[in-house]
């Protein structure tokens, strides 16, 4: 449970913005939202094993197995075998997946047998922090410690009982997220009487209000020194407030990639305004400055003021605080004024919030967006490189380049000059630099590189590398697909042409036609795009979205199990399974389609 | 990375006493994050030098002892090295009791 899934990559996915930001299921596709009190039961006897971004992954590194097994079992045939091997640099483990749970309670049950309990398991709930030791990180954490199965309560490890081996033991818990705290209670198999009957246990690291959406089964904690070898069944995670819950609409997933590209229109206006914040980092707090607001008592003023409620900042607390405060406080002020289209204003008090808060992104994100607003382009074009580098692999990048895209011209009348400049880019052989630019990961380093070779055109440089991406999200933001992807054909030929990598633009050509439901030539583009290039997540889960749309379920299921691995018997384990790439690409093979881009 | 009670013990002396502000630092750091293979006695005896240190009339001892123990419970139980020792008292307190929990568990 030490790893996260790649979910960076994925994240770092053009569009995804979009997809995260947004909550609602797709225009065309109506499903109804079923409230449910149950998000997760697994007894891992019917069909219901599809790994995914809503279900669950398998890791299986190395020696360590994650498989299905009929040998033991608390019901049906089947339960989980998770097999850890020491010293083999990695561990297998079993993470699943739920709505994140920030209130209410939360009731997890399950079953486990160990062959020997000498050996190392751990069992954790955790949240969007993944296995931190932190807040809406580790909630919940079982571990077994030298034959004793402990709870990790207050920070402490607290025995609980001598596992016997081959004992079923159920174990359950309710966990109040809002106290931080839960009852657990252990059964052995055949035995009425509880071993374990607790109240009101301190959460892993006693966080009150430490959110939960994942579970997770592995051996040791990554010192590899385990050789744990056990079964895990019948796992059901209840709540007490039933909550609306998408149905699937692919194996393991709720929504596909681009499902929510329409929820985002929302959030697109011809009037740039301020972007969600996801994360208190966006405002530049360091986790030492979390705890000295935590310290001062101001935590909760900080995300009352973040979420928009009345607050009067103390003039108690320390300096650091009061600045920190002070800076969100300007920043609410700032994006107010944007709404109402006071854009000056507005800017005036993000530079403020800068000088506060040195280093909080979404400042420096509203103040370029403001100076959009107000048509300062050149100095949009050089404060948005820092912008770009410092969230090139935010989930918001698209959208906020979206934005001022939209910003460049008026959404409902003249789009003229933007088609004109973007257009010019991508023929413009005199721009070399541009395209040198927007052809690699962009941050400081590469402006500074382009500063220096291009110091009498550097500004332009900029401006010309950052419009096509602009341009293109304009495009499929007027629903302009089509055009989208002949943009991007375009740009993906003079980078060619050029000898520069074209992988992004090929896929943006994917993307655009995966939007005009084209879904063979997206397929044709995502391929060829995965072909020039290592495949990020990303990629990877739009190949699987289109193979299931085109009814391959072979190919859905490969390059999902590319991600999130896959369960099964342990006489059906592959050879190997590692990301897709030109080796071992589940469409390797076939020939490329012949795509008249 | 060890589990050698002398390397710890060594340690811990070195981020209390050590002249060298950096070496403390240095001290504390090896303290939180390389003593993995620690039994629960060695760690026990970890905490409670760490705790001890929490009282240490040097700030930038409190600091760093905080800061290991931060990194090693994830908490820091309100407790803040620069404050007054009044009111650094009660967050002692609280760490000392936490630490008899963690005693009393062994």
């Amino acid at each position: 449970m030490a790893r996260s899934l790649p979910l960076a990559p994925v994240a770092a996915g053009a569009l995804v913005a979009i997809l995260v930001l947004s909550g609602a299921p797709a225009a065309d596709t109506p499903r109804v939202a079923a409230p449910s009190s149950t998000l997760v039961s697994y007894g891992f006897d019917d069909g219901n094993i599809a790994t995914g971004p809503d279900t669950f992954a398998v890791f299986e590194k190395s020696k360590g197995r994650v498989h299905l097994s009929s040998a033991f079992r608390t019901s049906g045939y089947r339960s989980v075998e998770i097999r850890d091997v020491a010293d083999d640099g990695a561990f297998p483990e079993l993470q699943g997946y739920f709505p994140l749970r920030e209130s209410g309670m939360l009731y997890a049950h399950f079953a486990i047998l160990v062959a020997d309990p000498l050996e190392q398991l751990n069992i954790a709930l955790a949240g969007p922090k993944w296995f931190a030791m932190r807040k809406d990180g580790v909630a919940f954490w079982l571990q077994t410690r030298g034959g004793w199965l402990c709870q990790y309560s207050d920070s402490i490890p607290k025995r609980l009982f001598q596992m016997r081996p081959f004992a079923w033991y159920l174990v359950d818990v309710a966990y109040d997220i809002a106290a931080g705290a839960y009852d657990l209670t252990i059964r052995e198999e055949g035995r009425n009487e509880p071993l374990v009957a607790l109240k009101a246990q301190p959460n892993a690291f006693s966080e009150p209000g430490s959110a939960v959406d994942k579970f997770s089964f592995i051996g040791d904690t990554g010192h590899d020194t385990s050789n744990v070898d056990y079964y895990v069944d019948d796992i059901l995670l209840t709540v007490d407030q039933p909550i609306a819950l998408a149905p699937f609409v692919a194996p393991g997933r709720r929504k596909l990639f681009f499902d929510a590209w329409n929820d985002s229109q929302a959030l697109l206006r011809s009037k740039p305004s301020c972007l969600p914040a996801i994360d208190v980092q966006d405002f530049g707090l360091t986790f030492d400055a979390i705890e000295t607001l935590r310290r001062d008592g101001l935590l909760e003023t900080l995300e009352n003021l973040i979420d928009g409620r009345p607050v009067t900042i103390p003039d108690h607390g320390s300096d650091g605080s009061v600045r920190a405060l002070q800076a969100v406080l300007l920043w609410k002020g700032g994006c107010s004024a944007l709404e109402h289209g006071d854009a000056e204003p507005a800017l005036e008090r993000f530079t403020k919030a800068l000088e506060r808060g040195p280093g909080g992104a979404m400042y420096e994100a509203s103040a370029v967006l403001s100076l959009a607003a107000l048509g300062r382009w050149d100095q949009v074009d050089v404060r948005l490189a820092g912008v770009h580098a410092a969230w090139r692999d935010d989930a918001r990048l698209p959208l906020f380049l979206a934005m001022i895209g939209l910003a460049r011209s008026d959404l409902e009348a003249a789009e003229q000059p933007l088609r004109a400049h973007a257009t010019r880019v991508a023929d413009d052989p005199r721009l070399e630099c541009a395209l040198v630019a927007l052809s690699t990961d962009l941050d400081l380093k590469v402006i500074d590189m382009v500063r220096k070779r291009f110091p009498a055109d550097w500004p332009s440089c900029l401006h010309a590398a950052f419009l096509p991406e602009e341009y293109y999200y304009v495009l499929l933001a007027r629903k302009s697909h089509a055009e989208a992807g002949r943009y991007a054909a375009r740009m993906a030929q003079r980078l060619t042409a050029m000898n520069l990598p074209a992988a992004p633009w090929v896929e943006r050509i994917g993307d655009a036609a995966f939007l005009e439901k084209d879904y063979t030539r997206a397929l044709a583009r995502y391929r060829e795009s995965a072909g020039q290039g290592g495949p990020d997540g990303a990629l990877i889960l739009k190949l699987s979205d289109v193979h299931h749309l085109l009814g391959d379920v072979q190919k859905e299921r490969e390059y999902r199990e590319a991600i999130y691995g896959s369960l099964h018997e342990a006489q059906d384990h592959p050879e190997s399974r590692t990301e897709p790439n030109k080796k071992n690409d589940p469409d390797a093979g076939e020939d490329a389609d012949a795509d008249p881009d | 990375m060890s589990n050698d009670p002398e390397v710890v013990n060594e340690l811990l002396d070195n981020a209390q006493d050590e002249d060298n502000p950096q070496f403390r630092d240095k001290a504390a750091c090896a303290l939180a994050n390389d003593q993995i293979h620690l039994t629960d006695v060695q760690k026990l005896r970890l905490y409670e030098r760490l705790v001890d240190a929490l009282g240490d009339p040097n700030l930038q001892v409190r600091q760093i002892a905080l800061e290991a123990l931060r990194m090693l419970t994830g908490q820091t139980r309100s407790f803040d090295p620069a404050a007054s020792q009044e009111a650094r008292e009660p967050a002692f307190r609280e760490w000392q009791r936490w630490l008899e929990a963690y005693r009393s568990r062994l």
